[in-house]
């Protein structure tokens, strides 16, 4: 699913059958590589993605859901400094700049980043190093390779990302790895 | 050498940004040294046309890559206090004089050349030519490698480097190779 199909979508509560938001925007958790939480219109300003019933073609459903206050530093920059992915810069870590962001392919399951569509590319997911207000910043590789050695050393298995781990899988083809769990891969990575 | 040189001066205005994206600053100016360190770090300014200097400064260790359309730190932990990058050197570093072993002045350090990438490295002097050089007067380039020794009052480098000065960047980075060729053909 594309993200900016899920802007201005309404919030519908399925308990109540009312509709207690509307999307203003995704927030994305550069470090999970996914879609943490909604920039939204409502009595606060943040829906939490994990609150999310389902991610529907049409309507957002949840069940009692609550909005919050912008917690994380991301929630934050969305809120406050009104960040949207839609548009925003995109940096290589390189600082070589890429052009802009058209749409981010998100696996509506559980907000996992499939792909940044930038300037007519498709950047894998795993690829993801920051979304701030200036740039968001992409790796030239993927991030477990090590590249400088700087930026990021090599991590046990199990405290790495799912992200992390799907970019491993990706790179050794282990089958079936879109609709693994963190836990299903790493075990996949194991064996 | 696959990656692009530029003058170190060049980078002014370039803005820095955290691998998080968000932006620190801009490059206000660029501080030289010698010795150890020929590139000591930057010091930045806000952005933008009104942009007043900043605190903050960034130490050349603690960059992650020098790039066209920016500067990339880690995080907002790699910017240092002042008195890591002290503007005063700025302006000590250049027009320092360039002179050979048997005691001709070459010319005088007027910017540094990078190679930049991820990490980025130092790989000459751009230098004025001196009376001596044939191109007296006009910018030639240094390879790093001609450094025998470099204090506050000389840059010393042996009579052959004069062989492989350029003038323009572009040809640089062959003569920083045949430069580092012909080193290594010296080591009897």
């Amino acid at each position: 699913m594309r993200i900016t199909e899920l802007s201005g979508h309404p919030v519908l509560d399925i308990d109540t059958a009312k509709e207690i938001a509307t999307t203003k925007a995704v927030i994305i958790d550069a470090e999970a590589g996914r879609v943490s939480a909604f920039h939204v219109d409502g009595d606060a300003p943040v829906l939490s993605f994990d609150e999310v019933e389902s991610v529907g073609a049409d309507r957002i459903t949840v069940r009692g859901a609550q909005l919050h206050e912008p917690r994380s530093p991301a929630e934050q920059r969305a809120v406050q400094e009104g960040l949207d992915p839609i548009g925003s810069k995109v940096l290589t870590e390189q600082g070589v700049e890429w052009g802009t962001v058209d749409d981010v392919e998100i696996d509506p399951a559980d907000g996992r980043i499939v792909s940044l569509h930038v300037g007519g590319h498709d950047v894998p997911g795993g690829r993801l190093r920051g979304v701030g207000t200036y740039a968001l910043v992409v790796g030239v590789d993927a991030p477990s390779e090590g590249g400088s050695g700087r930026s990021r050393s090599e991590a046990p298995a199990d405290e790495r990302t799912r992200d992390e781990l799907y970019e491993e899988a990706r790179r050794r083809d282990i089958s079936g790895r879109s609709k693994m769990s963190k836990a299903e891969l790493a075990e996949a990575l194991r064996s | 050498m696959n990656d692009v040189l530029v003058k170190a001066t060049d980078l002014v205005g370039r803005p820095v940004v955290t691998l998080d994206g968000m932006q620190v600053g801009e490059v206000k100016d660029v501080v030289l040294g010698l010795g150890e360190a020929t590139l000591i770090g930057f010091t930045l300014r806000n952005p933008g046309f009104l942009g007043g200097p900043m605190k903050e400064t960034v130490p050349w260790r603690s960059i992650h890559a020098v790039g066209p359309d920016a500067v990339m730190i880690p995080s907002v932990d790699a910017t240092g206090d002042p008195e890591a990058v002290d503007d005063s050197d700025a302006h000590a570093a250049t027009e320092i004089p360039v002179v050979t072993d048997d005691g001709a002045e070459v010319g005088r350090v007027t910017d540094v050349v990078l190679a930049t990438g991820c990490p980025p490295e130092v790989v000459g002097f751009e230098i004025e030519a001196g009376e001596k050089m044939p191109s007296s007067g006009s910018r030639v380039l240094l390879p790093i490698e001609a450094m025998r020794a470099a204090s506050s009052e000389a840059v010393v480098v042996p009579p052959t480097a004069t062989d492989f000065v350029h003038d323009d960047l572009s040809g640089f980075g062959a003569a920083v190779d045949r430069f580092r060729a012909s080193l290594e053909g010296d080591e009897r």
